[in-house]
């Protein structure tokens, strides 16, 4: 074989190593930006720590058309906000419903629940409300009293409709209180927004009866360029920093 | 250089992986499929979404218990309304965690061991005042996947006869049984604290428990 060809083998060998290197980074970057989880979690603050003893949350969430990132799936590029209460007084439980966004595939109301950070309810269907950017929804998770059962519901707030829908009830979570915190989630990276604006937030007391929130805080903020900002005491809103973004960690994650 | 036609008359004698852009003198590497490819867009699966990622944080396993302060097993003892079991068959545990007192009243605080085991690796015991009865904590059983259930959910009958569920969970692995007024959970890790690990762990705790409640 000529010393040309010789080269040209060479050469070209070295061409396809490098490019299936970078080949394999690229898309080792990718999976891991599309696979990274940042949440801010807000909640109610009354005095010099946050409120535990929520029988529920009520949160009047706005939908958004967030943008998404195009190069994760659908499994992976996705925006979320929720209701949520973190149960009794560790971590790893929690019961939430909200709504998210998925790559290619469109918006979705979800429930979640956790016992030691293990799934053990959860459930999802058509975003039920009028998917318009601006429009109102108010979501809840709400104690059935004296049981360990939780009910999620979702009221389109006229749209359309104004009834309370049953979306999932979830039993046998442990305890019937926790933290009432409104969430906004993502994955994908910074292509991915967090916009999102939750109002008249409300916990649910002892007696069953709803009560305003008082004082809303930052309780974990781990997102590279979004943060909360409190409008009143019952309002808060993310805003996009690329500078120097506010995170705090009261609630780790 | 080799001139353009050269290089793609080479590769069309049938060298693999695929496809290189040569472009001006400027090499263009192009991520492409394994196999002589298109250059096709990959599409998504005509399946439902799939929701069963968890929208949660990871869990941060220096820290389990909300507004959880280091503190002394008297202090630990002090704040809590339940009796706390330092389990004399376990080593000594490497902190202790206790809720602070500002943050929630007696009953809703939370006692943790953290013990980071050359064996077992890092796990937690949990200690609380129960808030659920027994059949309650067995209906964890029926854990059903087609209503969002994940991992594994199974009895284990622990010294005593007490009952317990094993949860085997993506992200934990984590032991819950009920004793007298007490809620106690073995958790850590799933890629270092296996079910097993937990059994052996939430055995000696529940052994421990009843070798403290006989007594000297």
């Amino acid at each position: 074989m000529g010393w040309k060809r010789k080269l040209a083998r060479t050469s070209a060998t070295l061409v396809l190593l490098i490019s299936a290197t970078l080949w394999v980074g690229a898309e080792t970057a990718r999976a891991d930006v599309c696979d990274q989880k940042e949440h801010i979690f807000w909640g109610d603050e009354p005095g010099s720590s946050f409120r535990m003893g929520a029988y529920g949350s009520s949160n009047d969430m706005r939908f958004v058309w967030r943008d998404l990132n195009q190069s994760c799936n659908d499994t992976a590029g996705d925006a979320w906000s929720t209701s949520h209460i973190r149960l009794g007084g560790v971590r790893g439980d929690w019961v939430e419903v909200g709504w998210k966004t998925l790559v290619g595939r469109g918006n979705y109301w979800f429930s979640e629940a956790a016992i030691n950070y293990t799934p053990s309810g959860g459930n999802q269907g058509v975003y039920p409300c009028d998917d318009v950017t601006g429009v109102f929804a108010r979501w809840r998770v709400t104690n059935v009293l004296g049981t360990n059962t939780w009910n999620l519901r979702v009221n389109c707030l006229g749209n359309p409709g104004t009834f309370d829908y049953l979306l999932h009830s979830i039993g046998s979570l442990g305890t019937d209180h926790g933290i009432p915190m409104a969430e906004v989630g993502r994955r994908g990276g910074i292509a991915t927004g967090m916009g999102d604006r939750q109002r008249n937030l409300q916990f649910k007391g002892s007696g069953g009866v709803w009560h305003d929130w008082v004082d809303p805080a930052c309780a974990s903020d781990d997102a590279t360029n979004w943060e909360g900002r409190r409008d009143s005491a019952i309002e808060y809103h993310t805003i996009r920093d690329d500078s120097n973004p506010t995170n705090c960690s009261w609630l780790g994650g | 250089m080799m001139p353009v036609r050269h290089v793609f008359r080479w590769f069309a004698q049938g060298w693999r992986p695929t496809c290189i852009l040569v472009t001006a003198g400027l090499l263009q590497l192009a991520a492409c499929a394994e196999g002589p490819s298109s250059g096709a867009t990959p599409t998504s699966p005509a399946v439902e979404p799939n929701l069963e990622e968890l929208t949660e944080p990871e869990p941060d396993w220096d820290e389990l218990i909300i507004y959880g302060v280091t503190s002394s097993e008297a202090d630990a003892r002090s704040n809590m309304v339940i009796e706390v079991l330092v389990p004399s068959l376990l080593d000594e545990p490497s902190r202790i965690v206790v809720t602070s007192s500002e943050a929630a009243p007696p009953e809703w605080r939370v006692t943790g061991l953290v013990y980071d085991d050359e064996k077992f690796g890092r796990y937690w015991l949990l200690e609380r005042v129960k808030e659920m009865t027994q059949q309650e904590l067995e209906s964890w059983l029926d854990c059903d996947p087609a209503e969002g259930c994940q991992g594994s959910w199974s009895l284990v009958v622990l010294p005593g006869g007490i009952r317990g569920v094993l949860i085997e969970g993506p992200i934990a692995t984590s032991l819950v049984w009920l004793d007298g007024e007490r809620r106690f959970d073995v958790i850590g890790p799933a890629d270092t604290f296996s079910g097993s690990s937990a059994i052996e762990v939430a055995s000696k705790v529940a052994s421990s428990s009843q070798l403290d409640s006989v007594g000297p």
